[in-house]
């Protein structure tokens, strides 16, 4: 005898329901089922009502169907039994050899169809195990397919299968949206219609390297662009090819605009530090040419030192705008109203930019910011430049004040509320190149410009939390944008320009002065003491602690740099402060915010000056202080 | 046509061959109504079920046929069917062809719903009845009167 296949040793038991009203059939097959094994379990009934009620309640792996029952005849039957019967695999049992009713039961569901008195034992044994297995494979290929099918119908990833001239086959809403067409559009168009010559190109390469990745921008009917991520995969089936597209338009512009700030902000590290260990030595230059200017003997030697002093104001103006971008700047941060700032300014902007300009302004108060008026001043005077610059042959310069609401996070500005300051004009514009490089510091397209302009803005900008962008065209102007976070509630402090008055700087105070920079300090102490002061001097923290202690008379003035070896400025002030409340202290650093800061020196409580300042403002700081 | 007319003895004796072997004399009754052969083999040689069917056939045979002539005598065409492949079905699976095939014409007549010349396939039915019901109980082991 051939081995039936349910004889394996690992054969599962199937239960059977035989739906059979003719008694010699059933007894038949019944006997049939009994078969050389006990790997069947057989329930009959003889009516396909009866059939049903049991299917409510139990589950069988295979039933025996007659049509032809006296409760119901024909295709009938199999119809109405198919629902009832969804997970069991259905063997029709026929008198009528009828092809065309066997195809069609076969083609809705049924594993088989067999005619009555055509088979035997063995054949129906073996019909029953392999209808069981087809519809276990069926089930288990049906349940794949929900699977992907509900994988593809809700992955964010757009997924799309073409054939060879990459026309959609099939796609799902996510690969819809990505090239902003309605499903039913994408079906039959060629992603050709939406790509440019980078997805041909990668096109052919994915055709002839089978599977891969690659990058590609994609057209939408909008006109909008949207880069793409693509895995490829070819041939899936034969001629249909497998793409899984991801939109990473927001993701690239967010990593340009991380690349673009990490290196702003070592370029502004790098320019803070030079900056810083300049003023030190401009300090000093500056400090030995007052002293010659205030001990010269004839005029012609305090000339030569007046232009001495005149270089080194040029060379501080440079450093103060490295400062500025390198956000190392000192801030006296205030409540604004940007509208009052915009309005103050407006004569001498109007003036600056000359009369073939034509001046713009729009925007009342719009409400608060916390920020620096006198660098808002400089933006404003930056850019207003910028702008005359690049409209040699006049136009339009438009100052515009809004409040501005950023809700989306992919926007370059992060969500809140905001002052939004624009400057535009219409002048000769930038390329895309250019408008990436705007903000480094030493870049410029002028001929004579230091290429400090923008970075500065772009310093004081960040350093007061905003964000700054532009927007330019060849030909046709350019846009920036300044955001500045808006303040709930607050009163308006604009303070106006202060006229110079004479100063009157002697003094007989005694002053203990503290700087790690021995040339700088032996300047100061030498104009001090020509002052008429009566001058301590320190190198650093520690040497300022033991000589103050060992004092006995009233000192009325520290003057400490911040950042020094042993101990720096921060100890000495903390010190200073418990055992000599009554002492005023000055602050002074080639190094402003940051080290201030992080030494935790609150400006308010202080006098601060920064390197290299003149002798002549370090004395009327100095008088400031101790005539209050 | 009367079907009691056909009368088909019921119950069969017991086997007169020995299980799963086949006794070549039974070709002999061998017809176009009637494949013992095939029929021995269906049931793989177990005589046991043979004569179960045998004599459930002997029992359900005169019932169907009674019932097939009532319903050609009232135009019941769904009864002709139903009844027709009913006795088809049971004739097929004990290799009766003859029986199986005059059946099948009535079960077509009554799917048509035209019982024209359905008398006459009636009768030829009886008799291939009978003729098989003779030949199932000599191969079962019992010779049944028919008359």
């Amino acid at each position: 005898m051939t081995t039936l296949v349910m004889e394996t040793r690992q054969a599962k038991v199937l239960s059977v329901l035989l739906v059979e009203d003719n008694l010699i059939d059933a007894r038949l097959v019944s006997r049939f089922l009994r078969g050389p094994s006990e790997t069947l379990e057989c329930k009959h009934v003889g009516r396909l009502g009866e059939a049903l009620e049991v299917l409510k309640t139990a589950q069988f792996d295979v039933i025996l169907l007659d049509l032809n029952l006296e409760d119901s005849a024909g295709y009938d039957t199999f119809s109405r039994i198919l629902p009832a019967a969804r997970t069991a695999a259905i063997l029709v049992l026929s008198g009528s050899d009828d092809e065309e009713l066997a195809i069609r039961t076969v083609r809705e569901g049924a594993q088989d169809y067999l005619v009555k008195g055509f088979f035997d034992g063995r054949l129906l044994l073996r019909s029953i195990r392999y209808a069981f297995e087809r519809k276990r494979s069926e089930e288990a290929l049906r349940h794949s397919e929900a699977t992907v099918r509900a994988i593809f119908e809700h992955s964010l990833d757009g997924i799309a299968i073409t054939d060879d001239r990459a026309v959609c086959a099939e796609a799902n809403s996510a690969a819809a949206e990505l090239v902003g067409l309605f499903r039913e559009k994408m079906i039959g168009a060629s992603l050709f219609d939406f790509g440019g010559e980078d997805l041909e190109s990668e096109w052919r390469r994915f055709l002839q390297s089978g599977q891969g990745r690659g990058r590609f921008w994609i057209r939408r009917e909008d006109g909008a662009k949207r880069l793409a991520d693509c895995s490829f995969n070819a041939n899936i089936l034969p001629g249909r090819h497998l793409l899984v597209l991801r939109d990473v338009t927001d993701q690239q512009n967010l990593e340009e605009q991380l690349r673009q700030s990490q290196k702003m902000e070592a370029v502004g590290r790098l320019a803070g530090g030079v900056a810083h260990d300049f003023n030190n030595i401009l300090g000093i230059i500056s400090g030995y040419a007052e002293l010659m200017q205030i001990n010269a003997t004839d005029e012609a030697q305090k000339a030569r030192a007046e232009r001495v002093l005149s270089a080194i104001e040029k060379a501080a103006s440079l450093t103060r705008q490295l400062l500025a971008f390198g956000r190392r700047q000192v801030m006296s941060p205030k409540l604004l109203d940007i509208s009052t700032v915009i309005a103050d300014l407006g004569g001498m902007v109007g003036c600056m930019v000359g009369g073939e300009v034509q001046l713009v302004l729009h925007g009342a108060s719009s409400g608060m910011v916390h920020a620096d008026q006198g660098q808002l001043e400089q933006v404003i005077l930056n850019l207003a430049a910028n702008a005359r610059d690049a409209m040699p042959n006049g136009g339009v310069l438009t100052i515009t004040l809004q409040g501005y609401t950023s809700n989306a996070p992919e926007h370059q500005v992060p969500p809140g509320d905001y002052i939004l300051l624009s400057v535009a004009d219409t002048g000769t514009g930038m390329d895309l190149d250019t408008q990436s490089r705007v903000f480094e510091p030493f870049f410029t397209t002028k001929k004579t410009g230091s290429g400090l302009g923008l970075s500065t803005v772009y310093g004081i900008v960040k350093q007061s939390g905003g964000h700054i962008t532009v927007d330019s065209e060849p030909g046709v102007g350019s846009t920036f944008s300044i955001y500045l976070p808006r303040v709930a509630h607050g009163t308006v402090r604009v303070e106006r320009r202060k006229e110079d008055r004479p100063l009157h700087l002697q003094g007989n105070e005694t002053v203990l002065l503290v700087d790690d920079e021995d040339e700088l300090r032996n300047a100061m102490a030498e104009y001090l003491e020509s002052c008429g002061y009566h001058v301590l001097k320190a190198r650093n923290g520690r040497e300022a602690i033991e000589i103050a202690d060992q004092y006995r008379d009233k000192i009325s003035l520290l003057i400490s740099d911040i950042v020094m070896p042993k101990m720096n400025g921060r100890g000495l002030l903390d010190h200073i402060r418990k055992t000599r409340p009554e002492t005023n202290v000055l602050v002074i650093s080639g190094y402003a915010d940051d080290a201030v800061i992080r030494h935790g020196i609150y400006l308010e409580k202080t006098c601060f000056l920064q390197k290299p300042f003149t002798f002549q403002l370090l004395g009327a700081k100095i008088r400031s202080l101790l005539d209050k | 046509m009367n079907p009691d007319e056909l009368k088909i003895g019921s119950g069969v004796e017991a086997g007169v061959f020995e299980m799963g072997h086949y006794d070549s004399r039974f070709d002999s009754l061998k017809s176009s109504n009637f494949d013992p052969r095939a029929l021995w083999e269906r049931v793989d040689g177990d005589a046991e079920l043979l004569r179960e069917l045998v004599e459930l056939f002997l029992n359900e045979c005169p019932g169907l046929l009674r019932n097939i002539a009532a319903a050609i005598e009232q135009q019941s065409f769904d009864d002709v069917r139903h009844l027709s492949h009913k006795l088809k079905g049971s004739a097929l699976q004990l290799s009766g062809s003859g029986v199986a095939a005059l059946a099948g014409s009535l079960e077509q007549m009554g799917e048509k719903k035209s019982l024209q010349g359905a008398d006459r396939v009636f009768s030829d039915l009886q008799q291939k009845a009978a003729a098989l019901a003779q030949s199932l109980q000599s191969l079962a082991g019992r010779k049944g009167s028919t008359e």
